[in-house]
């Protein structure tokens, strides 16, 4: 198993002052220098703010991303992914695949303990293979990735796990490289969810000390970790001793503490306190997840969004790259395209596939017939408005302030064209609904982070429409299902290519979201706070490498 | 004054009348700054653009959270909009959330109070029951429910802030009704023949509402603060709505970097709520004073 | 927090219920102890009923309430509509949980746990309800009851000092009472949270541990509380220092001073007590959104998550303590109030 250095990935104060100025952000993840001044020194608690609550620290249950977080920290994964999407071996030590596509064989480490001391062996995932699959456990995320094509595990010797497959799935091991599936102590899951939920036990550089819901979780280092993974700086246990993760849901507060030295990481500031943070000296790290970008994603089966030209038109008014300067501060890209930049397999092409043109908009409406004005000068048709509502969470930290000012732009935008945009706050029991029900025309602050093209059948597959309930868009089209699932089963990786690409088009023509920018990791944090990293998987922080100078 | 003061002290209400009268006396200057001021909220409900020549909804991203100037009294939010001219066509909603929701709960509580204090033993043993329950039940939460229910908008606002304040107005009405009940005149007009409706209509409900129209006034105020609580967990009016306390809940986000947004906003709903209370507190003291006459 | 304010502005011994009406809620201001007949069992007995009756009811509404919420529970309990639980997820929860019974069943399945001591388990923090509770409720009663011992002290505060003062005095008294009891608690707690914790950095912005952390949130729910209170013990106050046995004080020579807290003020604390009570839901109401805003752990902040969440076990379980705090601490004010004023002792 090879150890490679790598750099952390961190954009450099004065490379991240230059974006701001100019306006424009860079792919900041993949790129930068590191500031590594001095040799790191172990010891030290950090505190860290996150943004969110996790119902439950056991990311295989329900599977979101503050879990995730967690899980970075606590577990390690059976793989690795590195820059570029290259799949690299972690717990496991090397694997196979069947020419099928249909049987991996996975031999795994036989130098590891769980932080309880039990033993780590193919065993250990099997069960926790078995485990996501398995209705009863909840797993939203990693059984919605595993369950359809998961037939069976088999342990073939203590350190050797054949996983078989009832059909060919490509985006397999891009999905056990995910935080989300970090392999788990099968002593901690027989403790039952409750137990496991407060203390989810992993192999990974931290365990769980305590646990106060929707307050705090404080984690402390393990001192016998020797499960580096191969993007890590150092080998053996982590620097820090402890870290004190705190929620705090105000991202004013957050930016406050971190300015007063109250903490030394956190999660998400605030987009309009950048250049402040930056001027005082603290750093920025962002890291782009790949996936799907973040976005509104219209309803194909409702009126007026049935209607193609309607959707196009409307990506075309929404001038998003100009609304996103001003909500945003300039902190975040455009993404034009289906895919994030980091995907593997993304068109650069589609990414200037509907530039902004309200006279373009017009032209289309115009010739599907929304040609009369209503008194406030928005279009009609045979006495019916041109009128789209978007819904978006109102509970508290739902939808950020800074996307409430962008929709509130993109409506100002759309006006232009004619267009009526309503937005409709809502609770959480009601968007649930809304989910459910599929009764909305458009949803707002959609994404996806996955490290797969295969996030395309997720969202938009007539697969994902009938069983899943994962594609919002209710769009159905035979020809980008096959091309698709022959993706998925295309065990050629430039055949492969070649069909996610017509796949992007495909689905970039059809106009099914009004696509804004990509979610991304984004971390601010003191001066003396050093070798801060996010997994290039799906853009977790990672505090492995992470130490605090005197 | 000086009339009402030795009136009242020799009907033997006695002494608090006649502090209270004093207290008024230096207290005047409130209630005409009060009336001042909600013209002021007349004239923006009635013709917003008297006062403004901006639009509430004129986005204007060039020119985001700017800092209060001449240009912009109030400064500009996080979309660039006048936050002056958002305060001034906020007050429409703002103040019908107020009036609308204060008088809902005015009347489910007349009803329930007036049922309970001329019903038998039974009908005011259920609803006092109830309104026992309603009271240990905290009126955010009810609201809360309300809101999940039905959905975020002014119109649930107004339903939710009006049925949450219904139970305190409605104890009040009920004590009322019974004390007049039994008063002295009310017995008079029995002993005179006048029949039931009539004695309700004429002089019980005249008698026991009156203190309603204090407690109304006091209560626009609070129904202001207490939906814009709502709305600051989100469960308010939709943006763009230029609704007071939809806009502190925006500018929160912003207070480290632009005080205004939320400064302005806040300021006006206690503006009110001080308008209203100190007015309230005059026509309290003023109903005192005829109390006594009657 | 507005039967708070109406309670206030005008004395509520005015609105008294008449004796025949024993009635008179048990445990409710307004009502307090001047009207009680009947004394000893039968009134211990009539309080615990009404406070068993409150529970059910509480109970009872909050179940209703959480079952007419749009959207299915199973999908708030599978991870909420943002981590898309698949169909059979959805299906597989709903089972489990016996969400497809019909509703009454639901009620009565789930009464008759609650009659057992069984809260039931929390689906929105994954844990028992019970501990839940235990983990929240005494930052609560903590915030609440710092606030309303603060809110009591500005109160008597302000009106020992500035009743029947040098005119200034009064109206400076007067005037502030009245502002504080305008300003809207979350803006308050905003504007402290700017000044004190973000601009100054005296106080830690994530609020901190122990007393350093209690004192914004105690702050933001005191001072409209004091305000309304302290409206309420000035007219009382004021009533007070005029009244027979005050002047007979001041002809035996006590100084001013020495009427005000000897005489005057137990006078003018009978209502506030009264308030005191009703102040315990605009307190909890208010913990809400003070706990949002300062993100601090306890039952207000999980009564907001559990109700957004669909989380029936835990909204019904806050809601209980909620009310039983009610029911409690209106028994103790009553008692408080009979030995504040000595005349309802003889009186029976």
């Amino acid at each position: 198993m090879s150890r490679t250095p790598t750099v952390p990935r961190t954009l450099s104060v004065a490379a991240l002052a230059l974006v701001l100025a100019s306006g424009l952000v860079a792919c900041a993840g993949q790129s930068g220098s590191t500031v590594a001044s001095s040799k790191p020194v172990y010891g030290g608690t950090l505190t860290y703010l996150q943004d969110r609550s996790e119902t439950c620290l056991d990311p295989e249950v329900g599977g979101d991303i503050p879990q995730a977080m967690i899980g970075q920290q606590v577990t390690d994964d059976l793989v690795y992914e590195g820059p570029g999407g290259k799949i690299e071996p972690w717990l496991a030590k090397s694997w196979t695949v069947s020419p099928n596509g249909l049987t991996y064989t996975f031999t795994v480490r036989d130098d590891v303990k769980f932080t309880d001391g039990t033993a780590f062996n193919a065993a250990a995932v099997k069960t926790n293979l078995d485990r996501v699959v398995d209705p009863k456990t909840g797993s939203s995320t990693d059984g919605g990735y595993i369950a359809p094509f998961y037939a069976n595990s088999k342990v073939l010797s203590p350190y050797v796990l054949q996983v078989n497959l009832k059909q060919p799935d490509t985006a397999l091991l891009n999905v056990l490289a995910q935080g989300y599936i970090g392999i788990e102590s099968p002593a901690g899951i027989a403790r039952g969810q409750e137990k496991n939920c407060a203390d989810p036990i992993g192999t990974g550089p931290f365990k769980i000390q305590s646990y106060t819901p929707t307050q705090q979780v404080v984690l402390v280092k393990n001192k016998n970790y020797n499960t580096a993974p191969p993007g890590s700086a150092h080998s053996g246990p982590a620097y820090l001793d402890k870290i004190i993760w705190k929620i705090v849901p105000d991202g004013t507060v957050r930016y406050a503490a971190l300015t007063k030295q109250q903490a030394d990481v956190i999660y998400y500031p605030p987009a309009q306190d950048w250049k402040a943070l930056l001027a005082s000296g603290q750093k920025i790290l962002t890291h782009e997840r790949p996936g799907s970008p973040n976005g509104i994603t219209f309803n194909v089966t409702k009126a007026p969004l049935n209607d193609v030209s309607v959707r196009q038109a409307i990506i075309y008014a929404s001038d998003e790259a100009t609304n996103l300067k001003s909500a945003y501060f300039g902190t975040y890209p455009y993404v034009g395209s289906p895919l994030v930049k980091g995907t593997p397999d993304y068109d650069a092409s589609l990414q200037n596939a509907y530039p902004a043109s309200v006279s373009k908009a017009n032209s289309l409406l115009d010739a599907a017939g929304w040609t009369t004005r209503d008194a406030a000068g928005y279009r009609t048709k045979n006495g019916v408005e041109l009128k789209v509502t978007i819904p978006y969470g109102s509970d508290a930290g739902q939808t950020a302030a800074e996307d409430l000012t962008l929709y509130q732009d993109i409506q100002a935008s759309e006006k232009k064209a004619g267009i009526n945009i309503v937005l409709q706050p809502i609770g959480t029991a009601a968007l649930n609904n809304l989910y459910s029900s599929h009764d909305y025309q458009t949803l707002a602050g959609d994404y996806w982070i996955t490290n797969t093209p295969d996030v395309l059948r997720t969202l938009f597959s007539t697969q994902a429409l009938k069983f899943y309930g994962t594609n919002g868009d209710e769009y159905s089209n035979p020809t980008l299902d096959k091309l698709l699932n022959d993706a998925l089963s295309e065990q050629d990786a430039t055949k492969r290519t070649a069909l996610y690409q017509q796949a992007q088009k495909l689905v970039s023509g059809a106009a099914l979201q009004l696509n804004l920018y990509p979610a991304q990791e984004r971390l601010a944090y003191n001066a003396n706070i050093h070798g801060i990293t996010a997994d290039y998987a799906v853009g977790l922080p990672d505090f492995h490498d992470t130490w605090i100078s005197k | 004054m000086t009339a009402i003061d030795s009136h009242t002290s020799l009907s033997g209400v006695s002494s608090r009348a006649a502090s209270t009268t004093r207290l008024l006396g230096r207290l005047r200057i409130g209630p005409i700054l009060s009336v001042v001021f909600l013209l002021f909220l007349v004239v923006a409900v009635v013709d917003p653009s008297i006062l403004t020549h901006y639009q509430p909804l004129a986005v204007d991203p060039a020119h985001s959270l700017e800092a209060p100037s001449v240009a912009h009294w109030f400064g500009t939010d996080q979309s660039g909009r006048d936050i002056f001219a958002r305060v001034v066509y906020g007050a429409s909603a703002s103040l019908s959330i107020g009036v609308i929701a204060t008088a809902l709960g005015m009347a489910v509580a007349v009803i329930l109070g007036v049922i309970g204090g001329l019903g038998g033993r039974f009908v005011d043993g259920v609803i006092s029951r109830v309104l026992e329950i309603l009271f240990a039940f905290p009126a955010l939460l009810l609201a809360l429910l309300f809101v999940t229910i039905f959905g975020a908008s002014v119109t649930s606002l107004i339903i939710s802030v009006g049925l949450g304040s219904a139970p305190g107005y409605a104890r009040m009405v009920r004590g009322q009704v019974i004390a007049v009940k039994n008063a002295p005149y009310v017995e008079a007009s029995y002993v005179l023949g006048h029949s039931r409706a009539r004695i309700l209509r004429q002089t019980i409900l005249p008698n026991a509402m009156r203190p309603l129209l204090v407690l109304g006034t006091l209560g626009i105020g609070q129904s202001i603060v207490w939906a814009s609580s709502l709305s600051f967990l989100g469960l308010g009016a939709a943006p763009p709505a230029p609704e007071w306390g939809a806009m502190l809940a925006a500018g929160r986000d912003f207070i480290s970097s632009a005080w205004w947004g939320e400064f302005f906003p806040g300021a006006m709903i206690v503006l009110v709520t001080l308008a209203t209370t100190s007015l309230g507190r005059y026509l309290a003291r003023r109903l005192e004073g005829r109390g006594s006459e009657a | 927090m507005t039967a708070t304010a109406t309670a206030t502005a005008t004395e509520p011994t005015r609105f008294e219920d008449d004796l025949d009406s024993d009635f008179s809620a048990d445990f409710s201001a307004g009502a307090t102890g001047a009207n009680r007949r009947g004394g000893g069992w039968r009134r211990v007995a009539r309080t615990v009923g009404t406070g068993i009756l409150v529970l059910w009811g509480a109970a009872t509404v909050t179940f209703i309430a959480v079952n007419a919420m749009p959207g299915n529970p199973a999908i708030a309990m599978a991870g909420g509509a943002g981590s898309h639980p698949s169909k059979a997820l959805v299906a597989a929860v709903t089972a489990q949980y016996g969400f497809d019974k019909p509703l009454v069943i639901q009620y009565l399945m789930y009464l008759l746990q609650l009659v057992q001591g069984h809260l039931g388990f929390s689906s929105s923090q994954k844990m028992q309800v019970v501990d839940v509770i235990a983990q929240s409720i005494w930052p609560t009663l903590l915030l609440t009851g710092s606030a309303l011992v603060l809110a009591w002290v500005i109160a008597i505060a302000s009106s020992l000092l500035t009743v029947r003062r040098r005119r200034a005095v009064s109206s400076l008294g007067s005037g502030l009472e009245v502002l504080s009891a305008a300003l809207p608690q979350y803006w308050l707690g905003i504007v402290l949270l700017e000044v004190f914790a973000f601009s100054l950095g005296w106080i830690p912005a994530t609020g901190g541990t122990g007393v350093v952390g209690l004192i914004l949130p105690a702050l933001t729910l005191a001072i409209p509380l004091a305000g309304f209170m302290s409206q309420v013990t000035r007219d009382e106050f004021d009533a007070a220092l005029e009244q027979p046995f005050v002047v007979s004080a001041r002809a035996r020579g006590m100084s001013d001073g020495g009427v005000r807290v000897r005489h005057a003020l137990r006078h003018a604390i009978l209502p506030g007590l009264t308030l005191s009570g009703w102040a315990i839901g605009s307190l909890i109401s208010g913990a809400v959104i003070v706990e949002t805003l300062f993100s601090r752990n306890g039952l207000g902040g999980a009564l907001l998550g559990a109700v957004t969440q669909q989380d029936m076990p835990l909204t019904v379980g806050v809601t209980l303590i909620v009310a039983l705090t009610y029911v409690i601490a209106n028994i103790v004010v009553d008692a408080f109030y009979v030995i504040a004023d000595p005349r309802l002792r003889s009186r029976s």
